[in-house]
């Protein structure tokens, strides 16, 4: 590994202003959905009475900058009606392009999306073919969709993509390099084993059908493929030691717990074990779930595991893994220990009681309110309605939690206190963040299943740092680079990756929180393919990218 | 842990009501019953139950104990019915307010739980029922009224040992395990045998950086409890982190195995406590705790579905075979007889109940039990031996 100090490229982006942090009680977020001009999207459950199983789960969103033009675009997932019943489809993907002064427009026939009828659920972005585009991968109950970009159109190329696949319900996706050889493979969770032929017939009150739990139904394993670097994939599910797995997945996150170089993945599982895969950096993959401890609950059970994410979250530079879970389920949190062993923190960390009644399906870390440490932000909402009438203290629509790190990894979840869009109960699906209006601080975008998406300004300022990779030698997008800004108040460490959260996509800039600290000491860039470039002395409050010298 | 200080509470509650029964035939029905439901026949419960308050329906003890046989049925509404019988004769019945609590509770009705414990509070102060309380408010996720009410439970009796050990579960949900270690320390000081408790100080202790002293609490669980999974997987971390890898690879490996088990049990137990009347799933539930060495366990299970198939052969004699593993003989000879008597032509039972005899030293009773198999099955070879070691 080589280490060199200079700037390849520096582009500055934005400037802005530099503040001072606030305290929890005075975190202010709006909604600016109407505002924005996304108060046209509703996901359509499909749903006419039937209670049929896949009308309780969707959808995802994301952010994609489609056109290349440095501002984050929006897609979200419309969700879908069940053709053999409904005549008039809803469309299953909606793309709105960012007007670069806080509003968006609707895009979706322009961009070749509006043919799609499907029954969607999720959606990953990532220049799979390094072609300096953003295209995307979209999960569906049916046939998954590969969409590339070209200039700003998408083109179906899933046909020929060796992506094509028997009819399964696939949820989360998510791009990484397993292999390292700078094109991004693709694992695409599945759910369980359900048509329309085969739906149970479920209810709370022993009356009425209601939703049912997956544990009624068999799993489907998740499938991994390799990208041929052509443009097409090739299904390496059994090979690389995917198989056998439970199924029932929901989210995916990429994590290197074990600093070897080599991206490992976890996976939330609903109702079966949550899986860790260990990369041994020769193509394959062993499942350690159950050996690291991330597998079950404190009395062996499974839990309801829905949305992912992992990050450094205080000063130990251990990876932490969360899973947003089951109401009566606390979001787990486990931090690397050491070897392949993870300590269950939930109750340490003081996420584990506060969110205990609630249902988690989006969930994501980021530095909400640019201090430099990672927060946790949560989308909720229970798959039963009318659930409060049979559980007490649990509720249909719920709100958010926004849980605050004090930089030691103990958090509070301050929605109670702050009030505001975030306290709104929903019925919270999918989640995803980006600076959308391009201001430095980070921006929520969250769906409700059968109901609207709603953008959340961020009106926390404060000192940062936003980095855009660009990779030459390892994939495109850089998935994978690892990044550690060091300033006066210490380090944070940040990764480059897609996935996590729930079939939601985030965007792949990263964003320091610098607080009171008007500049970066030093910014080490570790890439994918081993080299480490060292950055000097970078003023703070702006957006720069830097590319990956072709040197080697 | 709950479920036997409640037993121990019914016990008391029945033989003290007992003594103020004036008739000779409703009191020897009410002992009948009761020796019933201690010995597994709870359709015999509810039967002689019912002929009970036939006979006189304004006896409480009589509708009490057919809401206990109910309760453990998993029939949550009749047992609720049962018990407000009780309480309309009888509203001050010591542990008619508490068992609808915990039925509540059962059925995720903690609300409900909370204010029929407190009736029973008002009759009938205790810190068991106080712990209840706590614990149906550590499930509306009201972590402060919770430990108002352990805290409370301590007031009333501070040799009470669940209340310190379910304050200790609410400090480690905090995340305050200092805290949560000293509640422990006094419950295990208070219950030094509760292999539970163990479990959970060696917990906090591997959460606390304190591997080396976790380990003698997690190798006496391993050995008392040989299926508990989370036991052996820390156990297997703790050595791992005190340096001993091949040891910790074994438990790992060990604790591995038993997951799957482990995840099958508790996914049987949760459809049949759901479909409490669906007879296949507590038959499945029984076998897979009988695969994990449960045995106690999964007797329990077996006797619920054997109340839904009273005439089903086989599960009697799963139970008869358990009862003699947990070194009941006499039962497993009950069972094996009943068995006979529904069908006197099943050869194993026959060997079986041989067996038990020859092994309890009753040589007669066992050589008439496989000649009688003989009759069926001439040339078995197996009992054929076993005349063979009687003669010797």
């Amino acid at each position: 590994m080589c280490a060199r100090i200079f700037v390849i490229a520096f582009i500055v982006l934005v400037s802005c202003n530099k503040q001072v942090s606030s305290p929890h009680s005075a975190l202010s977020f709006t909604n600016v959905t109407v505002n924005a001009g996304l108060a046209d999207f509703k996901h359509v459950s499909g749903a006419i009475g039937d209670k049929w199983f896949p009308e309780s789960m969707g959808s995802g969103c994301g952010f994609i900058d489609y056109n290349s033009d440095g501002w984050e675009d929006i897609i979200l997932v419309g969700g879908g009606d069940w053709t053999e019943k409904s005549s008039n489809l809803s469309p299953a993907l909606y793309l709105y392009k960012n007007n670069k002064d806080g509003t968006f427009v609707n895009v979706t026939n322009e961009s070749g999306l509006g043919e799609i009828n499907t029954y969607g659920f999720g959606v990953c972005i990532a220049d799979y073919d390094n072609d300096n585009d953003q295209d995307f991968f979209f999960t569906t109950i049916w046939n998954n969709y590969l969409f590339r970009n070209d200039n700003g159109f998408f083109i179906d190329v899933s046909a020929g993509s060796g992506l094509e696949i028997d009819s399964l319900w696939s949820t989360t996706s998510i791009f990484f390099d397993a292999n390292k050889d700078g094109f991004l493979d693709l694992f695409v969770g599945s759910y369980v084993d359900w048509k329309p032929e085969n739906d149970i017939w479920c209810t709370l009150d022993g009356t009425t059908k209601n939703y049912c739990t997956p544990e009624l139904y068999n799993g489907v394993a998740s499938r991994f493929y390799q990208n041929n670097g052509d443009g097409t994939f090739s299904d390496k599910t059994e090979a690389a030691g995917f198989l056998p797995s439970p199924g029932k997945m929901l989210g995916a996150a990429e994590l290197d717990f074990n600093n070897d170089g080599w991206p490992d993945l976890a996976v939330a599982s609903d109702t079966q074990r949550d899986l860790l895969y260990l990369n041994n950096g020769n193509g394959t993959f062993d499942e350690i779930g159950a050996i690291s401890g991330i597998a079950y609950d404190e009395n062996g059970r499974a839990r309801a595991g829905m949305g992912i994410d992992v990050g450094i979250i205080d000063k130990t530079e251990k990876e932490t893994i969360f899973v947003g879970n089951f109401s009566k389920e606390m979001i787990s949190v486990f931090q690397h220990s050491n070897g392949n062993f993870f300590d269950d923190i939930s109750g340490v960390s003081k996420v584990g009681r506060p969110s205990l009644m609630t249902l988690t399906f989006g969930l994501f870390l980021l530095d909400v309110d640019l201090d430099g440490d990672l927060d946790l932000y949560t989308a909720n909402g229970h798959v039963q309605m009318g659930i409060e009438e049979t559980q007490d203290g649990i509720f249909y629509r719920e709100p958010g939690h926004l849980f605050i790190n004090d930089g030691n990894g103990i958090f509070k979840d301050v929605v109670p206190l702050i009030g505001g869009p975030l306290s709104t109960p929903i019925v919270g699906r999918g989640a995803a963040y980006a600076d959308y209006d391009n201001n430095g601080t980070l921006d929520i975008l969250v769906t409700e299943n059968n109901g609207p998406a709603h953008l959340i300004k961020n009106n926390n300022f404060n000192n940062y740092l936003r980095v855009k990779i660009k990779s030459i030698n390892s994939n495109r997008d850089g998935v994978g680079t690892k990044l550690i800004a060091i300033t006066k108040d210490g380090r944070m460490t940040r990764k480059v990756k897609t996935g996590s959260s729930f079939m939601s996509h985030s965007e792949t800039t990263i964003t320091f929180g610098l607080g009171e600290n008007r500049a970066v000491d030093s910014l080490y860039v570790y890439w994918p393919n081993n080299k480490t470039d060292i950055f000097l002395d970078i003023e703070s409050s702006q957006e720069i990218l830097l590319v990956e010298s072709n040197e080697n | 842990m709950i479920i036997k200080k409640y037993l121990i509470t019914i016990i008391i509650f029945t033989s003290c009501q007992s003594n103020n029964i004036s008739d000779p035939e409703i009191a020897r029905l009410i002992f009948q019953a009761e020796s019933a439901f201690r010995g597994g026949y709870y359709n015999a419960a509810l039967s002689i139950a019912d002929s009970a308050i036939s006979l006189n329906p304004k006896l409480a003890d009589i509708h009490f104990l057919k809401g206990r046989v109910l309760t453990k049925l998993s029939r949550f509404a009749e047992a609720e019915d049962a018990y407000f019988q009780v309480i309309s004769i009888d509203n001050k019945y010591q542990g008619a307010w508490f068992n609808i609590g915990t039925n509540n509770l059962r059925q995720n009705k903690a609300p409900q739980a909370i204010y029929n414990y407190f009736n029973e509070m008002n009759e009938h102060p205790s810190a068991q029922t106080m712990v209840q309380i706590g614990k149906a408010y550590s499930d509306l996720g009201k972590a402060d009224s919770a430990h108002l009410s352990y805290e409370k439970a301590i007031q009333i009796n501070s040799g009470f040992a669940p209340a310190y050990m379910r304050l200790s579960h609410l400090k480690k949900d905090a995340g305050e395990i200092n805290g949560a270690i000293n509640h422990a320390k006094k419950g295990i000081e208070l219950e030094p045998e509760n292999i539970d408790y163990k479990y959970f100080m060696g917990s906090l202790l591997l959460l606390n950086g304190q591997p080396n002293l976790s380990i003698p609490y997690f190798e006496l669980v391993v050995n008392k409890k040989p299926w508990h999974y989370w036991a052996h997987h820390n156990l297997g971390q703790a050595l791992f982190r005190v340096g001993e890898k091949r040891k910790s690879d074994f438990y790992i490996q060990k604790a591995k195995e038993l997951q799957k088990g482990v995840q099958e049990v508790e996914n049987w137990r949760n459809l049949a406590n759901m479909n409490p009347d669906q007879f296949m799933l507590w038959i499945n539930l029984g076998n897979s705790l009988n695969s994990m060495g449960r045995t106690k366990e999964a007797k329990d299970a077996f006797l619920v579905a054997l109340s839904i198939k009273p005439m089903n052969v086989a599960v009697q004699n799963n139970i008869a075979n358990l009862s003699l593993m947990l070194g009941d003989t006499l039962e497993a000879i009950i069972r094996y007889q009943t068995i006979l008597s529904l069908d006197s032509t099943i050869i194993d039972v026959w060997q079986n109940l041989g067996v038990v005899y020859a092994s309890s030293g009753k040589i007669n009773e066992a050589r008439a039990s496989w000649e009688r198999a003989l009759k069926h099955a001439p040339n078995n070879n197996t009992i054929i031996e076993y005349l063979k070691t009687l003669s010797q």
